[in-house]
């Protein structure tokens, strides 16, 4: 079973793991492919670095992401490649697991309010919507009462204000 | 282990069925829960394609909101595993289920695996999106 596993430096995206290897210890044969992907930098920071430096800085945080999710792996004995992408997640995501032929893509994703979602939507939900493979999300963590409550009802506090203020 | 596999629509619960199968096939020893969330009409094609590859289930019935009931489902039969069939991307199916889909990920107490289904039609993938923006037209003019 051939596995994509896309991870960042959250403690969510290693969620697969863990499942992965129960799936390798109950005798399923594996093979994961761990990605990162790194997002351009605007041309605005471009342009006052070199080509090579940047690409070095990408590798570097790259490598730093998928070490624990490698180590894991190794650790395990579960044969692994990795991958380093350049350009937006959930479109390098989406277009590697139909390159690669996975059977499946597997997601570790943090728990947030759906507001934040709309502001800020999911990596997970976009791969989806590109590709018809099998997604498997496993989120992890708890939505905090300051994300849940205290932002909208700062937001609406300031709006409240702003209006009485006219 | 325990596979959950909720029944949302008629036609896009059977890809999640076959993808159980698959994994079935591959080696994997789970047993599967189907829930129906509508009536009984689509039992019998699922309960037959796991029959015919002797996969173990059971079947189990709720009614009501969608995503409350998967999520009820989930934590009583322990599901290591949730899989959902959807319609593929771009189709008027696909966003219906949107809503609940995006609601489960975000709460689902296990792994939530989605399975594309059947293909979409080019008077889906298109003709929706004109009507769309048709009716959007004839708001503005109006």
């Amino acid at each position: 079973m051939k596995i994509l596993v896309p991870v960042d430096s959250s403690a969510a995206a290693l969620a697969p793991i863990a499942y992965l290897e129960s799936l390798a210890r109950s005798g399923i044969a594996l093979e994961v492919l761990v990605m990162n992907v790194q997002p351009r930098f605007h041309r605005h920071i471009a342009q006052f670095s070199s080509r090579s430096a940047r690409d070095t800085l990408r590798m570097e945080r790259s490598r730093t992401a998928m070490a624990r999710a490698i180590e894991s792996l190794s650790m395990k004995n579960i044969p692994l490649r990795a991958f380093a992408e350049l350009g937006q997640p959930a479109e390098r995501i989406a277009a590697v697991a139909e390159r690669e032929q996975v059977d499946e893509v597997m997601i570790g994703v943090g728990r947030h309010p759906q507001w934040l979602r709309w502001l800020n939507p999911s990596i997970a939900q976009g791969v989806m919507a590109r590709t018809d493979i099998p997604v498997t999300v496993l989120a992890r963590g708890q939505i905090g009462a300051l994300q849940r409550y205290a932002v909208p009802a700062g937001v609406a506090g300031l709006a409240v204000l702003l209006m009485a203020g006219e | 282990m325990r596979i959950l596999i909720p029944d949302v629509d008629s036609v896009n619960s059977l890809p999640a069925v076959r993808y159980a199968i698959r994994e079935f096939l591959n080696g994997e020893r789970f047993e599967v829960h189907l829930l129906y969330l509508r009536s009984q009409a689509a039992l019998p094609p699922a309960r037959a394609l796991l029959e015919r590859f002797h996969v173990p289930y059971q079947v189990h019935r709720e009614s009501g909101n969608k995503v409350h009931a998967i999520r009820a489902a989930a934590r009583r039969v322990r599901a290591d595993r949730i899989v959902m069939g959807t319609a593929r991307r771009w189709s008027a199916t696909r966003l219906s289920e949107d809503a609940v889909i995006h609601r489960l990920l975000n709460n689902a107490p296990a792994p939530v695996t989605l399975v594309a289904g059947r293909s979409v039609s080019p008077v889906e993938r298109y003709g929706v999106a004109a009507g769309l923006g048709a009716a959007l037209g004839l708001i503005l003019l109006s």
